[in-house]
């Protein structure tokens, strides 16, 4: 859906438009803000997160500003530049101030390195390579436990199972990904 | 090493993983996700609305923080009520007045079980004779439930619907400061079951518990078994049978203004009174199930059932079983020992092997039954300890041995006794164990070398560790038995002509969407992909659809012999294509697989 669509369409059934903007884009949104806030943040903070990125995407194309194309790429702004405030706020709490007088300032001068990033990516490409290859639901099962942090019982709504044969399962599919991870060297 | 559950590796990752997961792995919570809705909806609403909005240039530079729902546990009051500020409340749009009929309950499994029973009539002896027969028996102080609308749920319900359903009652507090809203009263009572009820309540006499003499936290929910809650015009009536021995009863004055209902009473001002809440537990099961319940048909009929007293104190010997056409007093006491044994209907529960001695009859008898799972613990806690239980969920008994074990306990006499002196039960007594899970409750019977019986029941309150249940003990009884009889009769009932039953042995279903059982079953061996469906959308066990694969571990019998064939079956167990070949090596006790040619099989069924 393009900006001008959105616009068009909301004239004749907003209400309708929104939702339909929201159901296409709730997973992407839900990934990117969650990937950023899921080691820090609770499952409110991510829910509170999602909900402003939707809430601000709609204001935004209520206004008179034209965007121009693919509204995909406002979406994905505003969701992570609004995961990085709540990711900034929360993260703040717990900090404390450093002099710039510190001997340990020197090593906070750069936390992003581009070899390090590449790294990280083709890491996290062969785990969920692994993951994809154990099947459904086993991958499914794993993401939404691990990942997500969802428990046995939230997963086994979403795949039809009890939670005690959830539970049974995940332990078993850990086994089995520890050992496609060994051997495709990822294990070591 | 790394850590293989670790899935930091994929947090703070660059778009493409982003995308990625968003595509393959979707956060898949539909609650959550109209939770969010509503949550984008009203920021979106009220800042639409806000002054200046018009003029204001919307930046998504993101400084602006939104106050976040304030939801607040009341502090004392428990379960079905909670307490949320005023101005949230406002927000919520719960007008009671111009609300319609209560949104369906999200499917649970006890209040779906009790929601199907209530539809199913008892055979009970009708209302009139029932009231003729309670007014025969004890004064119960709350009351006739016949005479109210009573609903019932489940003591967890209100946990479960809360974050996802609107409420089906709300009660502002005269100060409207506070709201408490109640998720569980949509599943109404039938005539027949509140006379049962009341049948059942007039059968002890009452005695009200001193509030300071209460074991029960009141702001921990999980104390509760069953509430029953019922409207009029001007009150509201709660009776709630708690885990702890005792029944709490309430009745709260409402008034009406505006639509809105409001009370200035302490919910948690009510009586307590003592009850034995396991047996309680088992007949209200039963008069929910629609179990027969006959009430006292003699006016003059004595209630035979002394106050609930604790179990270890309890001496009194069980009644003998009655057969179905005898005229007989229901009592607390004697109700769920009428047509089986005291700790349920054997056939009708999953009871699993949780222990056997090692080399026991049992052990040697049941095989892999006795092993237990170490994935499926249960952490109880007793007092300032703890102890560990394991499930076997593997290898469930099948219907032929749970009907003759049920036979078997079925048609005892069982006798309470007092608790043994446990210092006699050491490590090298015989003993055995079997536990079953229902909803949060677990029961477990444990067979000891001394002729004794115990019977547990926990209650569980939450996930610890790795996936564990938490559990705590709600009440044990004892029973004097003999244990060689026993032993003998399940051995031989547990008795397995197979020397396996095979776990490492995986299936898929075929991709053809319209066979929704396990009519084809792809045999697949762990870590090895035997065909290329397994990426397609298939379908999954007895009839659970999905677009995706359900996976079902296809535990399989495997007889006591060094080798046997792996084979594509259907429901008749009818041997439909050979997959390849399984050999056992006494030796080592291990097993091997070997897949001839899994593909041409998988054609074969086709």
């Amino acid at each position: 859906m393009t900006d001008t669509e959105y616009k068009s369409r909301m004239k004749d059934e907003p209400s309708l438009c929104q939702r339909e903007l929201f159901d296409e884009y709730y997973n992407y949104v839900y990934s990117i803000v969650f990937n950023k806030l899921r080691s820090c943040g609770s499952r409110e903070d991510v829910d509170e997160c999602v909900s402003d990125v939707f809430s601000d995407v709609f204001i935004s194309l209520d206004s008179d500003k034209v965007h121009g194309g693919d509204i995909k790429g406002l979406i994905a702004t505003i969701a992570r530049r609004r995961a990085v405030d709540m990711f900034r706020k929360l993260s703040s709490k717990g900090k404390t101030d450093i002099s710039i007088d510190d001997e340990g300032v020197r090593e906070i001068a750069s936390d992003e390195r581009v070899d390090q990033l590449t790294e990280a990516a083709e890491t996290a490409n062969a785990l969920l390579n692994a993951v994809k290859s154990l099947g459904q639901p086993d991958s499914t099962i794993i993401i939404q436990k691990y990942y997500y942090n969802k428990s046995s019982g939230e997963i086994a709504g979403a795949v039809s199972m009890k939670p005690a044969a959830v539970r049974q399962r995940i332990s078993r599919t850990l086994k089995r990904l520890n050992e496609i991870l060994a051997a495709a060297g990822e294990g070591r | 090493m790394k850590r293989i559950n670790n899935m930091d590796l994929l947090e703070n990752t660059d778009q493409n993983i982003i995308d990625r997961i968003a595509e393959e792995y979707p956060p898949s919570d539909e609650d959550e996700k109209e939770k969010i809705f509503r949550m984008t909806m009203e920021k979106y609403n009220s800042k639409k609305s806000a002054d200046g909005y018009e003029d204001t240039e919307v930046t998504v530079s993101g400084v602006e923080h939104y106050r976040k729902f304030s939801w607040v546990r009341i502090t004392s009051a428990a379960a079905a009520c909670l307490a949320i500020i005023a101005g949230t409340a406002a927000t919520l749009h719960m007008n009671l007045a111009d609300k319609g009929e209560p949104d369906i309950p999200q499917p649970h499994q006890v209040a779906t079980a009790v929601t199907n029973t209530l539809t199913t009539e008892p055979a009970s002896s009708g209302n009139t004779d029932s009231e003729n027969a309670v007014s025969a028996a004890y004064e119960v102080p709350f009351g006739k439930m016949t005479d109210y609308e009573y609903t019932v749920s489940s003591g967890d319900l209100p946990r479960e619907k809360e974050h996802t359903e609107d409420p089906h009652l709300m009660i502002y507090s005269t100060s409207g400061e506070t709201a408490f809203m109640f998720w569980d009263m949509d599943n109404k009572l039938s005539v027949d079951k509140r006379a049962s009820l009341d049948a059942l309540f007039s059968q002890q006499q009452w005695e009200e518990l001193p509030s300071d003499k209460m074991v029960s936290d009141d702001t921990d929910d999980n104390h509760i078994l069953y509430r029953f809650t019922a409207r009029t015009d001007n009150t509201l009536r709660i009776i709630w049978i708690r885990d702890d021995n005792s029944l709490f009863f309430n009745e709260i004055a409402l008034t009406e203004k505006d639509g809105k209902l409001f009370t200035d009473a302490d919910f948690n001002k009510g009586k307590n009174y003592k009850i034995d809440s396991a047996k309680y537990k088992a007949a209200i099961d039963a008069i929910l199930k629609g179990e027969s319940v006959p009430a006292p048909t003699e006016a003059n009929t004595e209630p035979t059932t002394e106050p609930a007293s604790s179990a270890a104190a309890d001496t009194t010997e069980a009644p003998e079983p009655q057969s179905a056409d005898t005229e007989h007093t229901v009592t607390v006491d004697t109700y769920s020992w009428q047509t089986h044994a005291p700790f349920g209907n054997f056939k009708d529960c999953d009871y699993r092997f949780a222990s056997a001695k090692e080399d026991s009859p049992i052990a040697n008898a049941a095989n892999t039954l006795t092993e237990p799972d170490h994935d499926t613990r249960i952490v109880l806690e007793l007092g300032d300890s703890t102890e560990y239980r394991e499930f076997a969920w593997d290898t469930p008994l099948s219907d032929e041995q749970k009907k003759t074990i049920s036979d078997i306990f079925n048609n005892y006499t069982w006798n309470t006794t007092t608790q043994p002196n446990m210092e006699t039960v050491t490590d090298d007594t015989d003993s055995f164990s079997m536990m079953y899970m229902e909803d949060s409750f677990i029961y477990e019977i444990t067979f000891i070398e001394n002729n004794i019986m115990r019977y547990d029941l926990y209650v569980t309150h939450g996930i610890v560790g790795n996936d564990d249940y938490l559990a705590r003990k709600v009440s044990t009884y004892y029973y004097s038995i003999d244990y060689a009889y026993f032993r003998d009769a399940i051995a031989q009932a547990v008795v397995s002509p197979y020397r396996f039953h095979e776990q490492n042995v995986y299936f898929t279903l075929n991709s053809d969407g319209t066979n929704r059982s396990y009519d084809i079953v792809c045999v697949y061996n762990r870590g090895d992909k035997v065909s290329e469906e397994r990426a397609e959308p298939f379908i999954a066990f007895e009839g659970v659809t999905a677009n995706y694969g359900i996976g079902i571990e296809f535990v399989k019998n495997i007889p006591d012999v060094q080798t046997a064939q792996l084979c594509i079956i259907n429901k008749s167990t009818q041997i439909r294509a050979v997959m390849g070949e399984y050999t056992y090596d006494p030796n080592t006790d291990s097993v091997t697989t070997v897949f001839e040619d899994p593909q041409a099989a998988y054609s074969a069924v086709q």
